[in-house]
């Protein structure tokens, strides 16, 4: 028995050991960055590269944001980012709920085309889309980017459904008896035990919108509603001589998701694992 | 649900309805037409039959933008699909700090592809990238990565990026996967007498085959429309590194040949729709359902 206990033990030295040296992997390009970001002008281009050698030069940080319209993109995709959040929030709940609690007549034909619409390849769809923006005349506006955000995504309705799905009928005759109208049991019964369902779709439409660069690159045209990713690619070249700068520029862009990732994480993973194995 | 309500349900999925008709049923539809026009956005679209998909499919771009998506989706998804499972096992103990290490591992999931791909171009520069001074030490190298005239090199090297990029998300639903395994299999595999390797292949993995499948068919789906990657972080080199998403992105968007790009549209669509049935098909050969 001594002898198991003892070969588990040496087992998780060794895990311990091949997950640290994956993670010295994974964040690698992390941990360069910063280094490179710390530096003074044209250490970047040394060999031997400099890791982590003082003096730190936090300046760059500033540097950065005093240059160009930095603050104004990020702004902007802060902006971008919170309308669609609202949007996804509202539309996906409302939609998941009358999916999950009423069974009306072709709900399930309209979930199946649900299903189907997460199949279609976005290369094939962007075109139409644009043209329709186009002919509406709201090309350079946000619109494309978000109006379709308050309609629902078939991947979020379907995470919705799932969750309204696992919460007792019994509370819903209640309410009934009680006099209160479907509306009213919606917000405020239903919704509220949601919450963690809806952290996580937060978190994950922060994502997507903070990180979009194909939509901002085909709708936006001029500079000063750039959002940050499509505002970086617009500033690079300024820094061509000046990496130290770039890489203070990306870590900047990389902060919002990272730290909002790891207050919501405790939801995240649950959702994604809960959806993960159903789906 | 109750009877008298039923038709509330239609209320509350109204958006849904709306949404698809607007911003799925119809951008198919017109999609579908346009591919059959010339059509530049300024000037009602022209009737002009097949003539876009007989200059897809004679354009060099496109098939050499077949093989550098392919290229492409194998090496992505080969070097995923391995490592995620090797590390949704390694993750699935239970040891004190674990948590700390599935976050380092999902970091780069979350963070901005531009912003991924200055740190990525910077590390992959022949002259003074981090790189190839440490490939030097274990006897590798020197690569020129995105840099290089070969179309391989720079193919290879934005899918080693894109797994690196991706490979927490993999090993995120692998771990979901694990965890569902029930442990009763594990025990008695034990009692048994196999060992670590033994267990992993011929227990842990015909039970993850499902979930690794599931990944499989969304992987290559989602890799054979790669723009981003690809976009932010090629360089000119003279290498042919066209994909079909910069393909269609620069004739719709750059030469307005939007009847020529949903050409291209469709006709990589059929593309992944066999590719998907192919997979179907072989699904009953290697995955294993309980």
């Amino acid at each position: 028995m001594n002898k198991r206990i003892e070969s588990k033990r040496t087992g998780k030295i060794f895990v311990v050991i091949l997950l640290s040296l994956g993670a010295i992997i994974m964040m690698l390009p992390f941990l360069w960055a910063i280094s490179v970001s710390l530096q003074g002008p044209g250490l970047a281009y040394v060999t031997p590269p400099q890791f982590f050698k003082p003096p730190y030069h936090f300046d760059n940080y500033i540097k950065v944001f005093k240059e160009g319209n930095f603050l104004r993109y990020a702004a902007n995709s802060v902006f971008v980012s919170v309308v669609c959040i609202v949007g996804q929030l509202f539309s996906n709940s409302l939609i998941g709920f009358g999916f999950a609690k009423y069974n009306f007549k072709g709900s399930q034909l309209l979930f199946f085309t649900a299903l189907c619409t997460m199949m279609i390849p976005h290369n094939i769809m962007s075109v139409p889309q644009y043209i329709m923006w186009h002919n509406v005349g709201a090309l350079d506006t946000y619109l494309p980017m978000t109006v379709k955000m308050f309609f629902g995504t078939a991947f979020n309705v379907f995470l919705m459904r799932q969750c309204f799905m696992g919460m007792p009928n019994a509370f819903y005759e209640a309410a009934l008896l009680d006099g209160a109208n479907p509306i009213k049991i919606f917000f405020r019964i239903y919704l509220p035990m949601a919450k963690p369902m809806l952290a996580t779709m937060a978190t994950t439409t922060f994502m997507g919108s903070w990180n979009n660069v194909f939509e901002p690159l085909i709708y936006l045209t001029s500079e000063s509603k750039y959002t940050l990713s499509l505002g970086l690619l617009y500033i690079k070249g300024n820094y061509e001589h000046n990496i130290e700068l770039l890489m203070a520029a990306a870590i900047i862009a990389m902060i919002p998701v990272v730290v909002i990732y790891f207050f919501a994480q405790k939801y995240f993973v649950e959702g994604l694992s809960s959806s993960a194995v159903k789906g | 649900m109750t009877k008298k309500h039923k038709n509330w349900g239609w209320v509350f999925v109204s958006p849904y309805i709306i949404g698809f008709l607007v911003f799925s049923l119809y951008p198919i539809v017109f999609s579908g037409y346009i591919s059959f026009t010339d059509y530049d956005i300024f000037n009602p679209p022209q009737w002009v039959g097949f003539k876009n998909y007989i200059t897809a499919l004679n354009m060099a771009d496109l098939w050499m933008g077949f093989r550098n998506v392919f290229t492409y989706v194998l090496i992505l998804e080969t070097l995923q699909i391995s490592i995620g499972c090797i590390l949704a096992v390694l993750l699935n103990h239970a040891i004190k700090g674990i948590s700390a290490f599935r976050v380092m591992y999902f970091m780069p999931v979350l963070t901005p592809i531009v912003a991924v791909s200055f740190v990525w171009t910077y590390m992959y520069n022949p002259m003074y990238g981090v790189l190839n001074y440490l490939f030097k030490f274990i006897g590798l190298g020197p690569f020129k990565f995105t840099f290089s005239g070969l179309w391989v090199e720079v193919v290879a090297s934005i899918a080693v990026m894109s797994a690196w990029k991706g490979v927490g998300y993999t090993t995120i639903y692998l771990l979901a996967g694990l965890q569902n395994i029930s442990t009763d299999v594990n025990e008695a595999a034990r009692i048994d007498g196999a060992g670590a390797v033994r267990k992993f292949f011929n227990i842990t993995l015909p039970l993850l085959s499902p979930m690794i499948f599931f990944l499989l068919m969304k992987g290559v789906i989602d890799a054979m429309q790669v723009f981003d990657a690809f976009y932010v972080m090629q360089q000119a080199t003279g290498a042919n590194t066209t994909v079909i998403g910069t393909l269609i992105y620069n004739n719709a968007f750059e030469y307005s040949k939007f009847g020529l790009a949903s050409a291209i549209g469709w006709i990589s669509f059929i593309v992944i729709a066999i590719l998907t049935l192919i997979q179907k098909r072989a699904e009953k050969r290697w995955v294993y359902y309980e």
